[in-house]
């Protein structure tokens, strides 16, 4: 393979990455970079091709001459092999993905670690189901012998736009499922954190995976990002982030009517009944909304509790938010770090002087932490807010920081009203002992997943995406098939005679 | 009415280089929200305002400020101006983004206080 990327073994100090455009990494066609830094303390950690319109438009012409040539003619079986090696990529190099992971965006290293292997999961799934894309036979409704049948095709370009989150996982999100289906991906990771989408490239290049396949061009949104949205060339989209750039991203699909998946945000209600064990039902709660600093979309951030438990749960978890071990990512003890960016501490910070105008009760945390040696990033601590009504700003509206609304409810009716009682559905959570009322919440409950008695599963063969402003379409399982192929429908005559309406 | 009353010179700054690549292109800030990006303007051309959809919520620099119905009804109540931080970037299609700066809300204090 050609290019100039920096091996995993790399040498520590910035690496310098190109757009890996038909199978080699290649500069951008106006040879300008920009820099990722570090949210710990600012560093540069790498240095990267900055793709504009024309990389767009080489990546796309690409990956269509791939999807025409060799990977529609390249059969399912082998689809899927490809798939299982780079499987197995991802795994033996999980620890420097890892690395660079934490070194990009700041999730610690005790969980990017894990994003190999979780990755390579999503793979093998992804694998599987290559060989498992088939049609239907449909017999005719009227009389005479007619064979129908679909077949079952792949869209063909996917464009595949991620976030800043959980970088590597999100390249594997809008890569895996597309490529099984038989399609070819045009991929711009987030521009905070394009470092592990690259390592992706370069991987599935060393499985095997043909040229022009695969293409990553890193870049900013409202010029690689939205030549790729608008471009003709490209069949559909798949896209998660904020509302307006969704939004914008159908706007730009009209153009050739490409189809769009959106994953969108999250304001998702926890909803916790005052029949459950105290420290079990804390110990979810803290993981539903600190897991990546509560930068999640589907992050547990309205913490509704019943009046009977309300003040004890408060006490409970204001006290295991102030002892978060907070620090340096790197730090196999850490288990929360920075903040991925200035405009992240900015939002974050405002919205803690929003809840304090709101009359919102300010329990713990609300700035930055005090250690020095956490002084150059990005970081803020624990903030719990109590007595939050939810019509307030900071119970409406995302964060995307470690910050709790805490609210109470009286009744099962109480906790439905207030739960779906945002613009927002992507999940929703319930912790209780009773069986029948959790099952009549998760029925209620206006989010496209519902976690009972847990949080953060999310699986390879689950569907995941939202109801209302959360977005459209399903990504991960078989529902996402939908949206990576369509039907042809081929109706042969099996009748001896034929029919001559103009004889 | 609350919402936007204005922009920070800073923001004005950020603008001016978006404009004179841009030339007279009408523009119109969004405020988003959710996930990476979310709850800070997104300035876009104004053609993609959903006329009698968005509401507006005041202006800055005679750039109309819009959200959604549903956002405007928090956003109606707070008082904020459109600054800008430098050398950030972020996740949105927001035009000023190339430009070396990113459009964020900066709250104003009550009035009265």
């Amino acid at each position: 393979m050609a290019g100039t990327a920096q091996s995993l073994g790399a040498e520590n100090g910035a690496r310098r990455y190109q757009l890996f455009i038909n199978g080699r990494f290649t500069p951008s066609q106006s040879g300008k970079t920009f820099e990722s830094v570090s949210p710990h303390d600012c560093s540069v950690v790498a240095v990267v091709a900055e793709g504009d319109k024309p990389d767009i438009d080489a990546a796309v012409a690409a990956a269509r001459g791939a999807y025409e040539g060799v990977w529609s003619a390249t059969p399912p079986g082998e689809r899927a092999k490809l798939l299982l090696k780079i499987a197995d990529l991802l795994e033996a190099n999980a620890a420097e993905l890892g690395r660079l992971e934490t070194l990009d965006m700041g999730m610690p290293v005790l969980m990017t670690s894990s994003m190999g292997a979780i990755s390579a999961d999503v793979f093998r799934y992804w694998a599987g189901m290559a060989t498992k894309l088939h049609g239907l036979t449909s017999p005719p409704m009227r009389p005479g012998e007619y064979l129908g049948y679909t077949l079952r095709e792949p869209v063909g370009v996917v464009g595949g736009i991620t976030p800043w989150n959980a970088p590597l996982l999100m390249a594997v999100w809008k890569t895996a499922p597309a490529l099984a289906c038989g399609n070819t991906v045009v991929l711009k990771p987030a521009e905070h954190t394009p470092m592990t989408a690259l390592e992706l490239a370069r991987l599935a290049a060393e499985a095997g995976l043909p040229e022009g396949v695969l293409n990553v061009v890193p870049g900013f949104g409202p010029t690689a990002g939205a030549a790729l949205a608008a471009h003709p060339g490209v069949d559909k989209i798949a896209f998660t982030g904020e509302y307006v750039t969704g939004r914008l991203i159908v706007q730009m699909s009209a153009s050739n009517l490409k189809t769009v998946t959106l994953e969108l945000g999250g304001k998702s209600p926890h909803i916790i009944f005052d029949d459950v064990d105290l420290e079990p039902a804390i110990a979810t709660a803290l993981f539903g909304l600190y897991m990546n600093t509560g930068q999640v979309c589907s992050a547990g951030t309205r913490i509704l509790v019943q009046d009977g438990l309300y003040d004890r749960f408060v006490e409970r978890f204001v006290e295991r938010s102030q002892q978060v071990q907070i620090g340096d990512p790197m730090d196999f003890s850490t288990r929360m770090g920075p903040l991925v960016s200035e405009e992240q501490l900015r939002k974050v910070q405002r919205y803690v002087e929003i809840g304090k105008k709101e009359g919102a009760r300010l329990r713990c945390g609300g700035g930055q932490p005090k250690d020095p040696a956490l002084a150059k990033g990005f970081y803020h601590e624990p903030t719990v807010f109590t007595e939050v009504d939810n019509r307030m700003q900071i119970a409406q509206e995302e964060i995307f920081g470690p910050v709790a609304s805490v609210l109470r409810f009286r009744d099962e009716d109480d906790a439905v009203r207030i739960g779906n009682d945002v613009i927002y559905g992507l999940a929703a959570g319930v912790q209780t002992k009773d069986l029948k009322r959790a099952h009549r919440l998760a029925k209620r409950l206006q989010a496209g997943t519902v976690w009972i008695n847990t949080w953060h599963m999310i699986e390879p063969n689950s569907p995941f995406g939202g109801y209302k402003l959360s977005g459209y379409g399903r990504e991960n399982g078989i529902a996402m098939v939908e949206h990576l192929t369509r039907l042809k429908q081929v109706w042969v005559d099996l009748n001896d005679f034929t029919m001559d309406l103009f004889a | 009415m609350p919402g936007c009353e204005g922009m920070t010179p800073r923001a004005h700054r950020l603008l001016a280089r978006v404009r004179a690549e841009a030339g007279g292109e009408p523009f119109a800030f969004m405020i988003s929200g959710g996930c990476c990006g979310g709850t800070n303007p997104v300035l876009c051309r104004r053609s993609s305002i959903i006329e009698g959809f968005d509401v507006r919520l005041g202006e800055a620099d005679g750039i109309a400020v819009y959200a959604h119905p549903e956002h405007a009804r928090y956003l109606a109540s707070d008082r904020f101006v459109i600054d800008a931080l430098d050398g950030v970037r972020s996740d949105t299609f927001s035009l000023e983004i190339p430009h070396g700066g990113r459009f964020v809300l900066r709250e104003l204090p009550d009035e009265g206080s």
